[in-house]
């Protein structure tokens, strides 16, 4: 009986105490290391020679490992950028590392030289090279001083062989290293570097820690994905800096993360590659679930990632002209209409915008604001109010720089049309737009803000999935920069799919859980090309039944307009034509932008 | 959506756990197992405090570092005890509402307290207490009373009459709620509860949920 009696009581324990004090370690097949993660300390063990440790070659600032194939012609040239790269006096504080994973160990093998200020260390097993998940013998990994990796890839876009031919380089990893140096954060920090010198390697999990706590990880996730509103001075409540305060909200983080509600981003993750895509990776999900659910332990502080900083000032760099709101009185309490305010310009020219940036003075008021040009010479859609948005702003939403050699126009005397959408936090408060505007020294391609449309809709009371659809074709072949899907309170879902002169029809965008109260951008990743008489296709549902808690009325029909109680289906897109084969783009006519 | 504070503890389970593989006496494992019975009933117990119940009568430390018990803050028909988090939008959002009815309900005995669960320090509780000048702040920065009152969300109401039963209990109206934010309030449940009271009535709605943030977590338990 005893035995018996044992048998069962360890049985019970096993299944009731299955997380007491669980360690997170993760059972899938190890993945590469994402930008943004504590990179372990790394040891190479080659050919019986000393174990050499990483760690013991960091730099004071920052490490760049770059692999190296003796074998792969680029890889040959791309250590000679390296080691310009190391001799360059602005970065004496870094240390740059060739990683070689040639297949051939030369007699007198030895595991570590260094010529210069560049370490080479020899590893013809490719063990740290799996370690660390590289994908080709151009790969670049730089890891700053706390041990984070910061960027990932390509040494530059010339090398990744992205963009369209002649575009102009971008140096990503010299932008890293330097953006890290200054204080700042990369503004690319992932690219793919398995254009050339593709290494086929299963990495293993060596190079990530083991078991997940808040400095080691989670401060991490929470850096990159939340901070930028959850912050004291940002736009969302509840500031997760410091351990004590994401362990205090850690039951509403897992609510948030758990019901997708935060971080903020509807788009189906199985549907486009977006550049501001602000969700969590699979992985970051899988670690900060994970590590509620061990109890959120805080882990080694020498493990912490450097302190983020947060631009307050203009994003977008100090802009040429602000234009500025009127002040809007915004109550305590209480739901507010859409305020609209038309902003005069005083140009006497046309303008080409390369940047722009909408700024609240009290952000924590302001859901989103939506910035349009309004002038006479634009197209009837533009004027329509219907397109034409300059741009948006509102959680996270930083400034837009427009990809190099386009610009947006901003025709003489135009109006800039203002859209806000203020939702009262408590506390009653006065707040003041600017619109932050740089000017381009040369027009390039015009980008052109369109949409996909329809004004004539009645959504039947209480119908809870209402289809409106519409689609606007291409006369001329070019590239879709971003899209804006846009809807009222009733909005339940959005999709825009483009279809081909051939009829094949591919998914650009779905948003199955569409929110009025988080309107997002959505910027391609890889500008999306568009063949001419190719079509873009709107489909928007609406949730008019008693079920959607915004709903303010599922008895009413309603139509499309200007109030928040109206509704709205636009597929908002920013387009740039491709040039024709000889002389100058014609000029945007009425047709081609009517929604057809 | 707020999830409930208090879980039973794994730790009778996994001291069992280790006990048998450990090959420990008898006598040691069957204490174990004991305490993991009366740990789990204990947490079975008490959930939560419905309308209808006596609430124990608690210890409180206001903004200023006064101790008291609840019952010394009751007006001389009852108290009304909110939950307030100034981080959470929600709170925020109640904020001009709590000052109204406090104001209101205050003269007909009703007296109002809220009780301030957010991770701020006594200072930046006395600076947010300003906001609602009249009414008692008490400061619970680690959520150990509003643990101990069972409480689920912010901007959940309590309303205890004189005797210390709980007469009403949940959300203060259906204006603002997480995943809300109305024009105005279709449902008053709070100020329904205390004209009620008022009129000797028994309130029509008893229980409604809070739909506020969930609270801040300062233990271990989950």
């Amino acid at each position: 009986m005893q035995w018996f009696l044992r048998i069962i009581l360890i049985v019970l324990a096993n299944f009731y105490a299955p997380t007491c004090g669980a360690t997170v370690q993760g059972s899938e097949p190890p993945r590469p290391l994402e930008p943004g993660e504590l990179v372990a300390n790394l040891t190479s063990n080659e050919a019986g020679a000393k174990a050499l440790s990483l760690e013991s070659l960091r730099g004071r600032s920052g490490t760049v490992i770059a692999v190296r194939d003796t074998s792969c012609s680029d890889s040959l040239r791309l250590s000679g950028r390296i080691a310009e790269l190391a001799e360059d006096p602005t970065l004496s504080g870094f240390a740059f590392i060739l990683l070689d994973v040639s297949a051939k160990v030369a007699s007198g093998f030895r595991p570590a030289t260094t010529e210069g200020s560049l370490q080479t260390i020899a590893s013809p097993t490719r063990a740290l090279a799996r370690s660390l998940g590289a994908t080709s013998a151009t790969e670049v990994f730089f890891i700053d001083r706390t041990g984070t990796l910061r960027y990932r890839g390509a040494v530059d876009s010339q090398d990744a062989a992205q963009g369209p031919p002649g575009s102009p380089v971008v140096n990503w990893l010299r932008n890293a290293v330097t953006a890290v140096q200054r204080g700042d954060e990369p503004s690319v920090t992932l690219t793919d570097a398995r254009a050339r010198c593709a290494l086929h390697l299963q990495p293993d999990a060596t190079a990530r820690v083991s078991e997940v706590s808040y400095h080691n990880r989670v401060s991490r996730v929470i850096q990159n994905k939340c901070q930028i509103c959850h912050r004291v001075g940002g736009l969302g409540p509840m500031p997760l800096e410091k351990f004590s305060q994401v362990f205090a909200r850690r039951s509403v983080i897992e609510y948030m993360v758990k019901s997708g509600r935060m971080p903020p981003w509807a788009a189906d993750k199985k549907v486009g590659h977006w550049a501001n895509d602000r969700s969590l990776s699979e992985m970051e999900k899988r670690d900060l679930l994970n590590w509620i659910g061990a109890g959120a332990p805080e882990g080694n502080p020498a493990d912490a990632p450097l302190v983020r900083k947060f631009v307050t000032d203009w994003t977008i760099g100090l802009p040429d002209h602000v234009v500025r709101s009127e002040p809007v009185s915004i109550p305590a309490d209480g739901a507010i209409d859409y305020v609209f305010q038309d902003l005069p310009t005083s140009f006497n020219e046309d303008k080409w915008i390369k940047a722009v940036e909408i700024r609240p003075s009290q952000s924590q008021v302001v859901h989103h604001v939506l910035a349009y040009i309004e002038d006479a010479s634009l197209p009837p859609i533009v004027r329509m109010g219907v397109a034409g948005i300059l741009g948006a702003g509102g959680p996270g939403a930083l400034g837009i720089v427009f990809p190099e050699g386009t610009s947006k126009r901003l025709p003489k005397g135009a109006r800039i049309r203002l859209e806000i959408h203020y939702q009262p936090n408590g506390t009653a408060v006065q707040d003041r737009i600017e619109v932050g505007l740089r000017f381009a020294d040369k027009p390039g391609a015009e980008i052109i803000n369109l949409a996909a449309y329809s004004i004539d809709f009645t959504i039947p009371p209480y119908h809870p999935r209402y289809q409106v659809r519409s689609s606007h074709r291409f006369e001329r072949s070019g590239r879709l920069l971003f899209l804006l899907p846009h809807m009222h309170v009733r909005g339940a879902a959005f999709r825009y799919d483009l279809q081909y002169p051939d009829g094949k029809t591919v998914p650009l965008l779905d948003v199955p859980r569409y929110n009025f109260n988080w309107q997002s951008t959505y910027i391609f990743k890889t500008q999306m090309k568009v063949p001419a008489g190719a079509k873009i296709i709107a489909t928007a549902w609406y949730d008019n039944s008693k079920a959607n808690p915004l709903n303010p009325d599922p008895s009413k029909a309603v139509r499309s307009g200007g109030e928040t109680t109206d509704e709205m289906m636009i597929g908002f897109f920013d387009f740039v034509e491709d040039p024709p084969a000889s002389g100058p783009a014609p000029k945007l006519s009425p047709k081609s932008a009517a929604n057809q | 959506m707020p999830l409930p504070l208090h879980t039973p503890s794994c730790f009778p389970f996994d001291m069992v756990r280790r006990g048998l593989l450990a090959g420990v006496s008898r006598r040691v494992l069957g204490l174990s197992v004991l305490s993991g019975l009366l740990a789990a009933g204990t947490a079975a117990a008490v959930t939560s405090f419905e309308p209808g119940d006596r609430l124990p009568d608690l210890t409180y430390s206001d903004i200023e570092g006064h101790v008291g018990r609840l019952s010394g803050l009751s007006g001389l028909r009852g108290l009304v005890l909110i939950t307030r988090d100034t981080e959470c939008p929600v709170s925020q959002r109640y904020v001009l509402r709590i000052a109204e009815l406090a104001k209101t309900a205050g003269a007909r005995g009703f007296n109002f307290a809220v009780l301030d669960v957010t991770p701020h320090s006594r200072t930046e509780a006395q600076a947010a207490a300003a906001m609602l000048p009249g009414i008692v702040s008490l400061f619970d920065p680690q959520a150990t009373l509003a643990i101990r009152l069972r409480a689920n969300s912010t901007a959940e109401a309590f309303l205890i009459d004189r005797a210390g039963m709980l007469r009403y209990r949940g959300a203060i109206d259906d204006q603002y709620g997480f995943d809300s934010h109305r024009a105005a309030p279709r449902q008053t449940w709070l100020r329904d509860a205390l004209f009620a009271l008022d009129q000797g009535q028994e309130p029509k709605v008893k229980r409604t949920e809070a739909r506020g943030c969930a609270l801040p977590q300062y233990s271990d338990s989950k």
